[in-house]
């Protein structure tokens, strides 16, 4: 558990960083918000109907609008879906970032130096990023198959629950693969960044070999976090139903609480590549092989073959001193 | 004396031949069925004997009757049916490539009791398509005629295979919804009877989007199963036998009623409740146990809804089937005392679908069982009419706005699920509801039949209010109930009562009315399109423009609310394209509604129905920061990839 609070103390020290990502996401989010508060204030005109809205859901308000004013919408969600799509290209962007700042957790937070790190190491995340979302596709569609074949050969002789059961199980067990890979992915990051190195797919090996080694403190870890996550998705709708939104008062005060949800969403990922940093850091020490974003550069390159059969050794946390050797090289 | 105990002689000897289908009866019994049937499981089929007692109701001399074989629907791909429903209903399919999903009936043998064999003399014929392929219907010619009011005895052999159910009747693994499956007379309209002028047979094929007409009967049937089988019927249970060969035969008797069903499994949970006078059984699946409740409390506000506002339910008992997933082909349908149900394990209370269905389809025993209207011909006076009540029952027992959906924040009464569906077509001016339903537009025939006829209904019930829509209700029951009522029967009550009591506020009838909603397809919309103020002295000179958007011309009122908190309702007939109301007051408009009290539910849009001079953006702040969140929440979750 001290990986999780170090990081989560350095991710709480890190919060300029996480400010310029969720003004980021505010601003990408604004870029579809503002429009559509645009259009549905012109749509809903001088009618009066859309006060009903103010005390819940209104079936007919909302169907009757989206039948005659859908199409001014529509276009709407295309975008934000594609500023979603643009988020997730910056936040494979940011990562090269992220890690650097656990690299450095005791310098103050240069936002030069994080835009150099996210620069230098984008390329190489993107193909990261390409794989894990690959192996993702892949086992979504797999397991859908699996899993269909399964339902349909055993549909005549199960009961409903028992259906719902194997439906439910599977939809976890999808949920674990793919939480796994993610979880590796992460670890694949922290390995290129530590080995400078460039192979996205001998990094996700790496990786594995790690995760597998230590499921608890690698997976175990990954998921406390993403329960850390509906926990602040359970506080948020409590709030939401306790508070409402009947009012200016409310709507601004949930507003407020809505953006410091998604501020803490951020917050979370970030400790969460953290924790990965510290774990990888603790269980797999490497000498300091990455020169700082100031004086980027290449180190000159063990052989691949060479860095596979490293022994991934359980020696103790790496002391201070690496990172101080790194801050050496940077400064 | 010794003249008395002849006539008590004769008239104990003629009731007791006559008990087996007279007893008490409040319908023109014409239809009257003696049969024993046995179910063999292993394979699918049915074994019966069937005695048929029919009454010539005209004045007719009938040379030739004729009859249903609605099994036939699912001989082959080529039925009527088949080739109109591509092999599905509400989204079940049969599986087509399996010679067991299908199913028939064959008549091996009729005969006239005493008299003529009519096997030789079958013939199928297609009355509504000519389609040579469908065998739905016979037709058998009498060489001895039956006279006006003349009954006419027959007895018929039959054997059926049961389609495997994907379209309400048949068998799933060991489940068995038994309904349309036995040779059944057509209805025989005497002059007069609906649009009949001259005396006709009424037996259309069975098509895709129609259901049935029948006249009223006295049902004894005896059903054979094996013995483990639970089986519940229309009508009363009058006795089980067990029999030798591990079977059980159990006697069920119906009177007043258009149909038989029945159903038979080892599996049904069997609850048992009571409301007033009527018995109520309840068959669940094992999974659904847990949910009796929910269709219990259904049936019972349905029960006493119907008993308060339309009629007294006549009969002893109600019969409510939950058929298993696997058998939702057969789920939400009605026959006379007996319906299915429809749920699915783990569905959430603020789901209600269980009760919606329950309450549907109870509704039925008096739109269509009671009030035995014609299916094939005029649907949406059963179907329509019973969604109209649906919406009544649903609102008023779970809520307005929850009725159906009120879950997660999610809220859908009952009325606004209709009406949705109706105005919210991609064409709501497709088709009038009015058509043989198997001809309405493929796609629309629930939205035209169900939801429409219902949105309308509702629409009437704004312009004659509640209390006079319901004597028009209650009276179109009490003339029609246990007869074959047609759209023209109702239509005349309503001009009937409805004039006088609002001193002729519509005029002279409300034909214009169902000229265009029922026959015609106008759309209604209507729009508070501006309002604007200018002082003219001490005083404000206000107008207000209302459009006309739709083809539907129906009278409206129109609120307008002044900023001294006064407000005025002005009337208009609502049929030139656009209306502007001046009004010189001292205090200036501050927003003006057309049809405040939503009488016009079938207005297509009902958010152009108010025009504010200033509205707050309170509403659509709300939902653009909600919006905002899950943009910035889906962003989120993508980050996860990264």
């Amino acid at each position: 558990m001290s990986f999780l609070m170090q990081s989560l103390r350095i991710t709480w020290h890190s919060r300029r960083m996480v400010l310029v990502i969720y003004l980021i996401s505010l601003v990408l989010g604004l870029l579809v918000a503002l429009p559509f508060y645009g259009a549905v204030r012109a749509e809903t005109d001088h009618s009066l109907a859309f006060d009903a809205l103010l005390d819940g859901f209104d079936y007919t308000v909302f169907t009757d609008f989206m039948q005659e004013k859908g199409n001014a919408i529509s276009p709407l969600l295309s975008v934000g879906r594609w500023a979603s799509v643009v988020y997730l290209l910056l936040s494979v962007f940011f990562t090269g970032g992220i890690l650097m700042r656990f690299a450095e957790p005791h310098r103050p937070v240069i936002l030069g130096a994080f835009w150099q790190a996210c620069s230098h190491y984008f390329r190489r995340y993107v193909g990261l990023f390409a794989l894990s979302t690959g192996v993702v596709l892949l086992l979504a569609f797999v397991w859908l198959i699996v899993c269909t074949l399964f339902i349909l050969a055993f549909a005549d002789a199960l009961s409903e629950r028992e259906l719902f059961g194997i439906g439910l199980s599977c939809f976890l067990a999808f949920a674990l693969m793919v939480t796994l890979v993610l979880c590796i992915g992460d670890y694949a990051k922290v390995d290129m960044l530590r080995r400078d190195e460039r192979n996205a797919l001998r990094a996700f090996r790496r990786a594995s070999a790690l995760v597998f080694r230590h499921l608890v403190w690698t997976y175990g870890l990954y998921w406390v976090l993403l329960l850390m996550g509906a926990g602040l998705f359970a506080l948020y709708f409590t709030i939401e139903s306790a508070v409402g939104m009947s009012n200016w008062t409310t709507i601004l005060l949930m507003l407020l609480i809505q953006q410091v949800f998604i501020a803490g969403r951020i917050g979370l990922k970030v400790a969460t590549l953290g924790v990965s940093w510290q774990v990888y850091d603790q269980r797999m020490p490497l000498p300091a092989v990455y020169a700082g974003p100031s004086t980027i550069e290449t180190p000159s390159h063990t052989t691949d073959e060479t860095r596979t059969n490293e022994p991934l050794t359980n020696e103790p946390a790496r002391p201070a001193s690496n990172l101080d050797t790194t801050k050496k090289t940077t400064e | 004396m010794l003249m008395y105990k002849y006539l008590m002689l004769l008239i104990v000897t003629a009731l007791f031949v006559v008990a087996p289908f007279s007893a008490a009866a409040q319908s023109p019994s014409i239809a009257n069925y003696q049969i024993q049937v046995e179910l063999n499981p292993a394979t699918k089929r049915l074994t019966g004997r069937e005695t048929l007692v029919w009454r010539n109701p005209s004045t007719d001399v009938i040379r030739e009757l004729q009859f249903h074989l609605y099994l036939n629907a699912f001989k082959n791909q080529q039925s009527t049916f088949m080739r109109e429903s591509g092999g599905q209903l509400r989204g079940e399919y049969i599986n087509a490539t399996s010679k067991e999903a299908y199913g028939f009936i064959d008549v091996l043998s009729m005969r006239v009791r005493n008299g003529e064999n009519l096997t030789p003399k079958i013939q199928f014929f297609q009355p509504d398509d000519g389609n040579t392929d469908d065998q739905t219907v016979i037709r058998v010619p009498l060489s001895k005629p039956v006279g006006p009011g003349e009954t006419i005895t027959l007895d018929i052999a039959f054997r059926a295979k049961l389609p495997q159910i994907f379209a309400r009747t048949g068998y799933s693994r060991d489940f068995f919804l038994v309904g349309q499956w036995f040779p059944k007379i057509g209805v025989y309209e005497p002059a007069g009877t609906r649009y009949a002028t001259t005396g006709q047979w009424n037996t259309h094929q069975f098509h895709a989007n129609s259901e049935f007409y029948a006249d009223y009967g006295v049902y004894d049937v005896s059903m054979t199963t094996p013995k483990e089988y639970w089986v519940s019927a229309t009508g009363l249970m009058q006795g089980e036998t067990l029999n030798r060969n591990g079977t059980k035969t159990i006697r069920y008797r119906a009177e007043d009623v258009v149909d038989f069903a029945w159903t038979a499994s080892p599996h049904f949970q069997v609850v048992e409740d009571k409301w007033r006078h009527v018995s109520i059984e309840l068959l669940l699946q094992p999974e659904h146990r847990y949910q009796a409740q929910r269709h219990l409390e259904a049936a019972k506000a349905a029960l006493a809804y119907f008993d308060k506002y339309l009629g007294r339910y006549p009969y002893p008992n109600l019969t409510i089937v939950d058929p298993p997933f696997h058998a939702s082909g057969a789920a939400g349908m009605e026959y006379p005392t007996f319906i299915t149900a429809g749920t699915a394990w783990g569905l959430p209370a603020g789901i209600r679908l269980a009760e919606m269905v329950t309450i549907h389809e109870f509704g039925h025993q008096y739109f269509m069982q009671l009030l035995a209207s014609n299916e094939f011909e005029e649907a949406w006076l059963d179907e329509g009419i019973n969604q109209y009540y649906e919406g009544r029952i649903m609102d008023e027992t779970y809520g307005r706005k929850t009725s159906v959906v009120d879950w997660l924040g999610l809220r859908m009464g009952d009325f606004e699920m209709s009406r949705d569906t109706y105005v919210h077509l991609d064409n709501p001016a497709i088709s009038p509801s009015y058509a043989n339903t198997w001809q309405l537009p493929g796609n629309y025939y629930g939205a035209l039949t169900y939801s429409k006829t219902a949105t309308w209904m509702k629409t009437l019930e704004g312009l004659l209010g509640r209390p006079l829509m319901d004597e028009v209700m209650q009276t179109y029951f009490n003339r029609w109930k246990f007869r074959h009522p047609s759209g023209k029967d109702f239509i005349a009550i309503v001009n009937e009562i409805t004039p006088r009591r609002l001193d002729y506020r519509y005029g002279p009838d409300m034909n214009w009315f169902f000229n265009q909603v029922l026959y015609g397809d106008q759309v209604c919309d209507y729009e508070l399109h501006m309002v604007r103020n200018s002082k003219q002295g001490a005083n404000y000179r206000s107008t207000v423009t209302v459009y006309r958007l739709g083809d539907a011309k129906m009278p409206v009122e129109v609120l307008v609310h002044f900023d001294d908190g006064s407000e005025k309702r002005l009337q208009w007939d609502g049929k030139a394209r656009s209306e502007t109301f001046v009004l010189v007051q001292p205090g200036r408009v501050e927003w003006a509604q057309v049809d405040p009290d939503q009488t016009l539910y079938i207005d297509t849009n009902l958010n152009n129905n108010s025009y504010a001079i200033r509205t707050s953006a309170a509403p659509t702040a709300k939902y653009t920061a909600k919006f905002l969140f899950w943009v910035q929440n889906l962003m989120q979750w993508l980050t996860w990839l990264a």
